[in-house]
């Protein structure tokens, strides 16, 4: 934890440090943003809540504006994306949060629509990186280059990779090489690049979606456990309804573009994530989660019996702090301002599905990672 | 060396500073509830809580006094043990209080407690937890969720009482009522013969010295016997000695109870050593159980010959245990029996073919169809000269299945009579007796045989020449007309035996009387020992006083009453008859006079001011039968 904090001063440095003009512009653009028409909407409910004696609040507008950005974000979203809310509302904790995802579903069910409409309600610099089996690190990541300036001196000059954005697609991730892949990894837990013994700091906020197609298997890389659990969410796009579909089909009659407009800025989610830091989480909910993760190992003589049934390895801490940072992300996001058994029930599938390994007996059995799941949780309760 | 021990030192302080943590924390853990600051609103919701947990100790604490006493009663009750009411109330209450208090440790609300059961009854999702355990906490979401927690608890409904979370409170309380009533309406054990007396008493010297006046007066009977010119008046050595050593070991019983102070003796105790005391008395008196049972079956002599047969045999039977008990309690062998045995089938052989030839000639007069209304029938031969009613085949079938009856049942009698007086049984009991049974024997069988005819035959013969008289009943309750002159044959027959057991010599009369003397110490000490526990005494009605001689009539009646029967203290002063107003005959005066005696005990105050009509008439009657007319009853 300690580590982890120190990472976290650290990027407040980097955001010090990295700023760079096109992320300047970004923050500058959020300050734009108009929030006293959505305060009459919901200033209301929170004033209802409080009691007349209750202690002063000293800046109620942050906790109010959470609320306002939400539902800004998922309103512009909405314009571009049918159906899709529960994946949408776990895009946008892990994004708050500060966390990776990875969105798994058959081609055309709008995973790629939904991260570009994403960088474009956040108003943040947004790059694509499609990955192939060709594609090199260095194509990710950037590498020097020799330029010749006017007086045709050489010299070599670091010419930045489609990685330095704010928020990344990586679209298809498993189709990359193993070595490709590792690229990412310093990228996704860090924040930096090194090329040639030069760290590059990336600049804050910085997200990852990647996507990768179930099927269609031939020609891939099965992301490394490594990098598996340098994701925060995995999230599973299904195939739309009839009724979602049909709406999809209306929407894209009339244009296929994105119509998403600016609705939170990145200085807006900085801020937003440090408010869901403050959410309180008592220690039976805060045992709940590590018991749920501790469970998942087979190898300890405590887990459940599912566990020692079904599962051949289990998660890594990093699930623990993803359930109880999401959690409290998710709480706000809702409306509430504590953490419950609810939110970490709610999060332990995206959390913990692409990070347990299920064993020959769930195999025969025909059980999905999502059922073994729920064996967890409810013999954890 | 010294590089490894420093290290296991440094382990050591790693692993205690660790240890320390975890408590820490553990403690810090539980202060954030027990420690926090609590709203107005959740002081209240908190209060409520307490209270049912303290409605439920209560529940259980008087469950568990309610059980306690209940087992305690019901074990008492069925244990025969008594015990005061105030240590039942004292096992209720500590238990009730050991049980509530205990109930309540665990029942008792803490913070955490109330703001988890809030939290999950009424889906308020850990909003109160939450705000309690960062109730010093800052911040602003921390404040906002402290006010919506407080919010929430403000408007939450009216707690419905679930009928889950207290079925357990019930079934304990029902089951513990049910006990207890259980306990109470539940029967004692019921004690041999208490007939209301005590379950049993915690001796004290007064219980102790009543047994020990008992063994005194044993000891005195000794030394008045060795001193006496006539210790054959006096109580056996052999029996004072017995008799002593049980009222000995009964006073020892006695002394180790009242030394450990409040120790109950039970009545169940008493009664094996009084049957005990009865047994070796009754080795003594056995003229008197023989009189006792001829004498209250002598009323039934008027009855049909079955019952005529059952008297007699139940004066051979009170006489046939006798026999054998005594012959097993002095090592008699069983050679004796076999002599008694033998001599039973030899006489019943005699008896039964003179009794099948009689009735078989009998029989054969029945046949009608042999026989006409005017052939004559004789005695002897079955045909008294006397024309015989032509009789239905099924009366026929009845008249004759009761006679075999009859005749059966006698032969019994008469057997098992005879059965007793064999040469081995002599050397068993007094001379006397066994030639009164002897000779009474011998008179019922003749008395039998010579009227076997007339024992069953209904009275429906006539003089030969005379019409037929009609058919009398034939299942035995109408007389023949022959049947009074039996009976007075019988009455007779009876007489002579008793007389022969209690009148007919000098030794009869003193042998009973000393019986008698045997049995009135047995009661007597059967009611000193009752009366310790006290249970219902013996009724003086049962030991019969032995019946006086037959002397003169009184001066003043024209009997003689100045004749005494009877010796030592059991002597009568007449043998005078009086009126029994119960019954409208005159009577024996003695046969009366244990009545007498016990309503004189009973109800006759010394001044007799409050006589009832009925006893001033007794009294009256007795009067007048020893003074005469005039003599009036009063004072």
């Amino acid at each position: 934890m300690k580590r982890f904090k120190k990472n976290r001063q650290n990027e407040a440095e980097i955001t010090e440090e990295t700023v760079e003009g096109e992320v300047a512009e970004g923050m500058e653009a959020e300050e734009e943003t108009a929030p006293e028409a959505a305060a009459e909407t919901y200033e209301e409910p929170v004033r209802r809540v409080m009691p007349a004696d209750a202690p002063k609040v000293e800046s109620p507008e942050k906790v109010i504006r959470f609320s306002q950005s939400i539902a800004k974000l998922k309103e512009e979203l909405a314009k571009d994306i049918v159906g899709m809310e529960e994946t949408v509302d776990n895009v946008i904790c892990a994004i708050i949060a500060g966390g990776n995802v990875l969105l798994e579903g058959v081609p055309g069910v709008g995973k790629t629509r939904l991260v570009r409409s994403l960088g474009k309600a956040l108003n943040l610099p947004f790059s694509r990186i499609q990955f192939t089996p060709d594609l090199m690190p260095s194509d990710v990541t950037g590498s020097n280059i020799i330029e010749q300036d006017e007086k045709g001196k050489m010299s070599m000059v670091f010419q930045r990779g489609p990685i330095f954005a704010n928020l990344v697609l990586a679209d298809e991730i498993n189709r990359a090489t193993p070595k490709t892949q590792a690229a990412m990894l310093e990228v996704m837990q860090e924040h930096k690049v090194t090329v040639s013994k030069q760290t590059y700091k990336l600049s804050e906020p910085f997200f990852v979606l990647a996507t990768q197609n179930p099927i269609e298997q031939d020609g891939t890389y099965p992301l490394p456990e490594a990098q598996m659990d340098r994701f925060m969410f995995k999230l599973i796009v299904n195939f739309p309804t009839s009724k979602e579909l049909a709406g999809i089909v209306n929407m894209t009659q009339v244009t296929m573009d994105e119509t998403a407009e600016v609705a939170v800025g990145g200085e807006e989610i900085l801020e937003m994530r440090e408010l869901a830091k403050t959410v309180p989480v008592i220690d039976d909910v805060l045992d709940f989660a590590v018991e749920l993760v501790s469970n998942t190992h087979p190898e300890l003589e405590s887990s459940c019996a599912s566990a020692h049934k079904y599962l051949k390895f289990g998660a890594s801490p990093r699930a623990a702090q993803a359930l109880i940072t999401c959690a409290k992300v998710r709480a706000l996001m809702y409306g509430n301002y504590n953490v419950s058994y609810d939110d970490i029930i709610a999060l332990a599938y995206p959390v913990l599905r692409h990070r347990i390994k299920l064993n020959y007996n769930a195999i025969t059995e025909r059980l999905t990672v999502d059922d073994v799941i729920t064996k967890l949780i409810n013999e954890t309760k | 060396m010294k590089h490894s021990l420093h290290n296991e030192k440094y382990v050591r302080e790693r692993k205690a500073k660790a240890k320390d943590a975890e408590k820490r924390a553990e403690l810090e853990k539980r202060s954030k509830y027990s420690d926090a600051v609590i709203s107005d609103e959740f002081k209240k919701l908190k209060k409520k809580f307490l209270t049912g947990a303290i409605i439920k100790s209560a529940v259980c604490g008087v469950s568990a006094g309610l059980f306690a006493a209940g087992v305690l009663l019901l074990t008492a009750k069925l244990g025969g043990i008594k015990i005061d009411l105030i240590w039942y109330i004292i096992a209720g209450v500590a238990c009730a209080l050991v049980c509530g208090g205990i109930t309540f440790l665990f029942l008792k609300p803490s913070n955490k407690k109330v703001a988890k059961t809030v939290d999950g009854e009424y889906g308020l999702r850990e909003q109160v937890q939450t705000s309690l355990a960062f109730s010093r906490a800052s911040g602003d979401v921390v404040i906002m969720q402290r006010a919506r927690a407080e919010s929430e608890i403000k408007a939450l409904p009216r707690r419905k009482i679930k009928f889950s979370a207290i079925w357990q409170y019930i079934l304990i309380a029902v089951l513990a009522v049910a006990l207890a009533v259980a306990g109470i309406v539940v029967p004692g054990k019921a004690v041999e013969g208490q007939q209301g007396g005590e379950p049993g008493v915690s001796p004290d010297r007064h219980h102790i010295d009543i047994v020990e006046m008992l063994i005194k007066e044993l000891n005195d009977e000794d030394a008045a016997r060795n001193s006496s010119a006539h210790p054959e008046d006096f109580l056996d050595e052999a029996l004072t000695s017995a008799v002593r050593d049980e009222l000995s070991a009964f006073r020892d019983v006695l002394d180790e109870a009242w030394k450990k102070h409040e120790e109950i003796v039970p009545s169940e105790q008493v009664f094996p050593v009084i049957r005990r005391v009865n047994a070796l008395f009754d080795g003594y008196t056995d003229y008197l159980q023989i009189a006792q049972a001829l004498t209250k079956n002598e009323t039934t002599i008027n009855g049909p010959a079955s019952g005529f047969g059952d008297l007699i045999k139940a004066g051979g039977d009170a006489y046939r245990t006798y026999v054998l008990l005594k012959s097993a309690k002095e090592g008699k062998d069983d050679q004796s029996n076999d002599n008694l045995t033998d001599y039973h089938s030899k006489m019943s052989e005699i008896a039964l073919s003179a009794i099948e030839r009689k009735s078989s000639d009998f029989i054969k007069k029945l046949i009608p169809e042999e026989e006409t209304e005017n052939t004559p029938v004789s005695p002897g031969s079955g045909n008294s000269g006397e024309t015989k009613k032509e009789l239905s085949e099924t009366e026929q079938d009845e008249r004759t299945q009761k006679l075999q009856d009859d005749l059966a049942a006698i032969n019994d009698v008469i057997n098992l009579a005879m059965a007793e007086f064999d040469e081995g049984t002599i050397n068993l009991c007094e001379t006397s007796v066994t030639e009164a049974l002897n000779e009474f024997a011998s008179g019922l069988q003749k008395i039998i045989e010579d009227n076997s005819y007339y024992f069953t035959v209904p009275s429906d013969k006539q003089e030969a020449g005379n019409d037929p008289a009609p058919a009398a009943e034939t299942d035995g309750t109408d007389e023949p007309e022959h049947w009074e002159a039996i009976k007075n044959d019988t009455s007779q027959l009876f007489e002579t035996f008793f007389s022969a057991l209690t009148d007919g010599g000098e030794n009869k009369t003193e042998s009973l009387a000393k019986q008698s003397y045997y049995k009135a110490f047995d009661r007597h000490i059967e009611n000193n020992i009752r009366s310790v526990f006290g249970l219902e005494l013996i009724s003086p009605d049962i030991i019969e006083t032995p019946e006086p001689e037959e002397g003169d009539d009184d001066d003043n009646t024209g009997s003689n009453n100045q004749d005494t029967s009877g010796s030592g203290d059991l002597k009568f002063p007449g043998n005078d008859e009086i009126f029994d107003p119960f019954t409208g005959e005159m009577k024996k005066y003695y046969e009366v006079l244990n009545q007498y005696n016990a309503i004189k005990d009973d109800q006759f105050p010394a001044d007799g001011s409050d006589l009832t009509d009925l006893e001033r008439q007794m009294l009256e009657a007795y009067f007048n039968s020893l003074f005469g007319s005039g003599s009036s009853a009063g004072n």
